[in-house]
């Protein structure tokens, strides 16, 4: 029974450890906010961009659109989705900042299935 | 026979108890009720004011009945409020911000009698942000952060307050200076920072109030009647959150928009948050109307709600 036990143990730790190694080689923390702008997913899809309102972002998120967040331009562009500290999608408190021309997030970055995530600590507009 | 002893008796009675009470409790017809002093005003928001006085000093006697609150300053009149004896603070709520509303106490007898004098106070509502422009906490940043060290209390853009980094200094009213151990408060100009535009003057009055809110800071007069300069403000030297009062230009105005700025001190500190993104957290009261220091020139008002002892 004790050798089962072990067993059960071990192979535990055999599936459970790779996962925490990729977690932790995946993940980057910096105090230095990552700048870029904050831009509807429609606009990245189509790659028409557009100087957001107050109003125009707080409508068009009511409507169920997906805030993300760009660094970097044209080809070089980096998509980010953000994510609160509680790992709920970000996109709502995003639109708050899609007005302002830069923005910054302090936070841990990871990449999962070839998307790029933000778990944002702090967001801060960058005027 | 019998029965009109009776009745005569009754109101015999009747007469001697009605007499009786006339002379234990006489009302001379001069006696007037003693007016509330003290009268005192701030907003608590863009369409609500708060009023606070000192009780008559007739509230103890027995003919007292209550206090008889008048609004003036809009277009449209406004009926009287009855306030209950006890009651010394109100809030006035449905104003208009930028209009001057005249706010005046008197104290009323049960027979009608009102006090000679009035207490009397001007105010007008103004915006109260505790959130900036993004919603999210008014903060601004040490010195060796990325994020911005200088508040800016109006942005009409994003129609709220926001931080502003030094490459934007043109835009600041008070920044954050933490070099060297230091940790000031200041009117932007006097922080010897590396400005790409120099900002405006802002000014600061000298009264400093060390309250924990916005709502306790109240007054009688203008805040134009206070001493205004350019300021600098050593936090190291305060233990409590205080409240300044700030006047500045807005771009292309020529005459004041008048702010009162709370700065928080939490948990033993004005620092909140890690290093290198340490920050210092604000709430504000912001009249968006130019050249009114919160009680000046009369405008307009509409129906009045009034929300006593709240």
């Amino acid at each position: 029974m004790k050798r089962i036990l072990g067993l059960l143990l071990v192979g535990l730790l055999l599936i459970s450890l790779p996962t925490f190694a990729q977690t932790q080689s995946s993940t980057k923390k910096s105090p230095k906010p990552i700048q870029g702008k904050v831009v509807s997913l429609n606009e990245v899809a189509t790659g028409n961009f557009q100087q957001w309102t107050k109003a125009e972002a707080d409508t068009a998120v009511a409507h169920g659109t997906p805030f993300v967040f760009m660094v970097g331009t044209g080809s070089k562009a980096k998509i980010y989705f953000v994510l609160n500290e509680d790992g709920s999608f970000a996109g709502k408190k995003l639109a708050k900042y899609a007005f302002n021309k830069k923005v910054g997030i302090v936070g841990k970055t990871k990449v999962k299935n070839g998307l790029n995530f933000i778990i944002a600590e702090m967001i801060e507009a960058m005027e | 026979m019998k029965t009109r002893n009776l009745i005569f008796l009754f109101i015999a009675v009747m007469f001697a108890i009605t007499a009786c009470e006339d002379n234990d409790n006489p009302v001379n017809p001069t006696d007037k009720p003693a007016a509330p002093t003290n009268l005192q005003a701030t907003s608590k928001s863009n369409t609500s004011v708060l009023l606070r006085w000192t009780p008559s000093t007739s509230e103890s006697n027995s003919n007292f009945d209550k206090y008889v609150l008048t609004v003036s300053g809009g277009v449209y009149p406004i009926q009287p409020f009855n306030i209950n004896k006890g009651v010394s603070s109100v809030e006035v709520s449905n104003l208009i911000e930028g209009t001057i509303y005249t706010f005046a106490i008197v104290a009323k007898f049960t027979d009608g009698t009102v006090s000679d004098d009035t207490a009397k106070v001007q105010w007008s509502p103004a915006t109260r942000f505790t959130r900036n422009q993004n919603d999210a906490p008014i903060w601004i940043y040490e010195t060796a952060s990325d994020y911005g060290s200088g508040l800016v209390i109006f942005d009409p853009v994003g129609d709220g307050p926001k931080s502003a980094k030094v490459s934007n200094g043109g835009v600041w009213n008070l920044g954050l200076d933490t070099r060297n151990g230091k940790l000031i408060l200041a009117s932007a100009r006097l922080i010897d920072y590396n400005y790409n535009i120099q900002p405006g003057v802002t000014e600061i009055a000298n009264d400093i109030y060390t309250v924990e809110s916005l709502d306790d800071v109240f007054d009688s007069q203008a805040l134009s009647s206070k001493g205004f300069a350019e300021r600098s403000i050593d936090l190291t030297q305060f233990s409590s959150s205080f409240v300044i009062i700030v006047r500045f230009k807005q771009a292309g105005k020529t005459d004041y928009n008048y702010a009162k700025v709370l700065v928080k001190y939490k948990n033993g500190s004005f620092l909140q948050g890690t290093s290198p993104n340490r920050y210092v957290e604000f709430e504000i009261s912001y009249q968006k109307v130019t050249g009114v220091p919160y009680a000046k020139v009369p405008a307009i008002s509409q129906d009045i709600k009034i929300n006593v002892n709240k």
